[in-house]
């Protein structure tokens, strides 16, 4: 396999094997004959107007570099302009995207063509992508399964090669955890490297953009072009380019050192097949030289508890300002302004997302904001420290932490909906890495589940060069 | 009427939270918290943008009437705020 599928089409468009109208009429035609239910709706007028210039380029003798003709889908949650934009709800079901998001903007300026908005977990609130008005995302390798979420579609795409890579959102863990069920890679970057202009909010504090792809070299290429500050997201840090070049060179594996949450792979809930396919990446590493270390950490209860006290303090916020009243489905003649809003947010969200914003409120209100969400505020700087800690290298710290990016198998679909605390406790190992900040990759290295591979802030090309090793190698 | 009904502006009908709200008394629980060596997550003020004035399209103007829920010609109707 080639270590680039991008590189690998845009080749192939070069050399005039088949021109851009044609790739991404067959990846349209693709999404559209899916039995996954992994889209919403395509973007063929716009797709096909890139399409064209990009075979004009062709045409006239000029070479594609970056990212030019290359077709990639968008989970529904970012804007683009003229587009509609659900959020997999009915309350934007008809919402039409006044804007395009940095983000996206960057990808369609360096040549890549978006083709569909992808099903999604409904604003973001899931972990199996069945929280959604379009009904389940099905898993890419067994239909029963669910895909994983939120960005379930996102991944179904890339793993049935509808798009070349698809652009997801992970808050807790909405990109790494569908890669894993459907064995693709997936990256969550530091917070902030990538703008969030133009993605609809969830949990602002811990919202990150990032790629699902087939290739290492393929997350890096389009995290490239994403990647830097924007006037319009203040929460952007400046971040230097991955050099793609220096990736293959002989890496340092005995100069290298992974540490092991203890707490995660003793957990009661860690399905013995994910565990064994971990040890036996852990096993390979260690053959290698790499050197392995055993670490304390929160368990995993406290983990989830944190992330879903501030996700739900911050969703119940950013969501008060969908009312119907500007713009949405709005519950028509009502009597007055109050009955107007409870039927348009009632009939509007999913129980899912009604039962978050509420729990949200709470969380906020007088008698347990103190108690409980300044507690958790307080309880996410003891993970951050205990992070800091961890990767200090020159303090006998590590290079990176590997865990599986979820304790169980991708459950069959409707399981979830009967018990949802498992559901939830399904992201005790990615939310963690949220809280931090910290950049992670979910990487297809190990079966059943991938594996995380997580690093310091800032240290998003020193996990990709890692991993691009560890593709060569096993 | 549910007073986190009326916080969240959602009738909410039978959404049942009490499976999230365990989380409560998980974090009540946690106890000896070692916050030393943490970094500010807070948004620095010092380096805003300058604020730009800047006029819309008429496709940009025309996408945001579109979505404006209900019209009558060229009047957009909101509910009833005084009873």
């Amino acid at each position: 396999m080639s270590d680039s599928t991008i590189q690998e089409i845009q080749t192939k468009l070069n050399n005039k094997e088949f021109t851009c109208t044609e790739l991404v009429r067959e990846k349209i035609a693709a999404v559209k004959a899916s039995d996954k239910n992994a889209n919403n709706s395509t973007l063929e007028n716009l797709a096909l107007k890139q399409a064209a210039l990009i075979d004009e380029k062709i045409a006239s003798g000029q070479s594609l570099t970056g990212l030019e003709g290359i077709p990639f889908g968008v989970k529904d949650v970012y804007l683009v302009k003229g587009t509609i934009a659900t959020a997999s709800s009915n309350i934007l079901k008809n919402y039409r995207s006044p804007y395009t998001a940095t983000s996206i903007q960057k990808l369609i300026d360096a040549g890549a063509i978006p083709i569909v908005k992808e099903n999604c977990d409904q604003f973001g609130h899931g972990s199996t992508n069945e929280n959604s008005v379009f009904g389940p995302v099905k898993n890419a390798q067994d239909s029963s399964k669910v895909a994983g979420g939120s960005s379930g579609g996102s991944a179904v795409n890339v793993a049935t090669k509808s798009t070349v890579f698809s652009i997801g959102g992970d808050t807790g863990g909405s990109i790494r955890q569908p890669a894993g069920y459907n064995k693709v890679f997936g990256m969550k970057p530091t917070y902030g490297r990538i703008s969030r202009y133009g993605l609809m909010a969830y949990t602002s504090s811990s919202d990150c953009v990032g790629p699902f792809a087939e290739t290492v070299k393929d997350v890096a290429a389009t995290l490239n072009v994403m990647s830097g500050k924007d006037g319009k997201d203040q929460t952007t840090v400046p971040s230097t380019s991955i050099d793609l070049d220096s990736f293959g060179a002989d890496y340092d594996w005995s100069n290298t050192t992974i540490g092991v949450y203890k707490t995660f792979i003793n957990h009661p809930l860690l399905n013995a097949e994910v565990k064994a396919g971990f040890d036996s990446l852990l096993d390979q590493l260690k053959a290698k030289g790499v050197k392995i270390k055993e670490l304390d950490f929160f368990d995993g209860d406290t983990l989830t508890a944190t992330y879903y006290i501030i996700a739900l303090a911050e969703t119940a916020s950013n969501l008060s300002r969908i009312d119907g009243i500007a713009y949405g489905n709005r519950a028509m003649d009502r009597d007055n302004l109050v009955s107007t809003y409870l039927d348009t947010r009632g009939e509007g969200f999913s129980e899912e997302t009604k039962k978050r914003i509420i729990a949200g409120n709470q969380v906020l209100s007088v008698g347990y904001s103190d108690e409980i969400y300044k507690k958790a505020l307080e309880v996410r700087k003891g993970i951050e420290a205990k992070f800091a800690k961890d990767f200090a290298k020159e303090q006998g710290g590590v290079d990176f932490v590997f865990s599986p990016v979820s304790p169980l198998l991708a459950p069959a679909i409707g399981d979830s909906m009967k018990d949802p605390v498992t559901m939830y406790l399904s992201d005790m190992y990615t939310v963690g890495f949220s809280l931090g900040g910290l950049p992670t990759l979910s990487a297809p290295f190990v079966v059943p589940n991938n594996v995380q591979i997580t690093a310091k802030k800032g240290a998003d090309e020193s996990i990709l060069k890692f991993a691009y090793a560890i593709e060569q190698a096993i | 009427m549910d007073k986190l009904e009326q916080l969240s502006n959602i009738r909410s009908g039978e959404v049942n939270i009490t499976k999230i709200t365990d989380f409560f008394e998980t974090i009540k629980n946690v106890k000896n918290i070692d916050t030393q060596g943490s970094q500010e997550q807070v948004v620095k003020s010092d380096n805003l943008r300058e604020d730009v004035v800047a006029s819309s399209s008429a496709e940009d103007k025309d996408l945001i009437m579109a979505n404006f829920p209900a019209k009558q010609g060229t009047y957009l109707v909101v509910p009833k705020v005084i009873q």
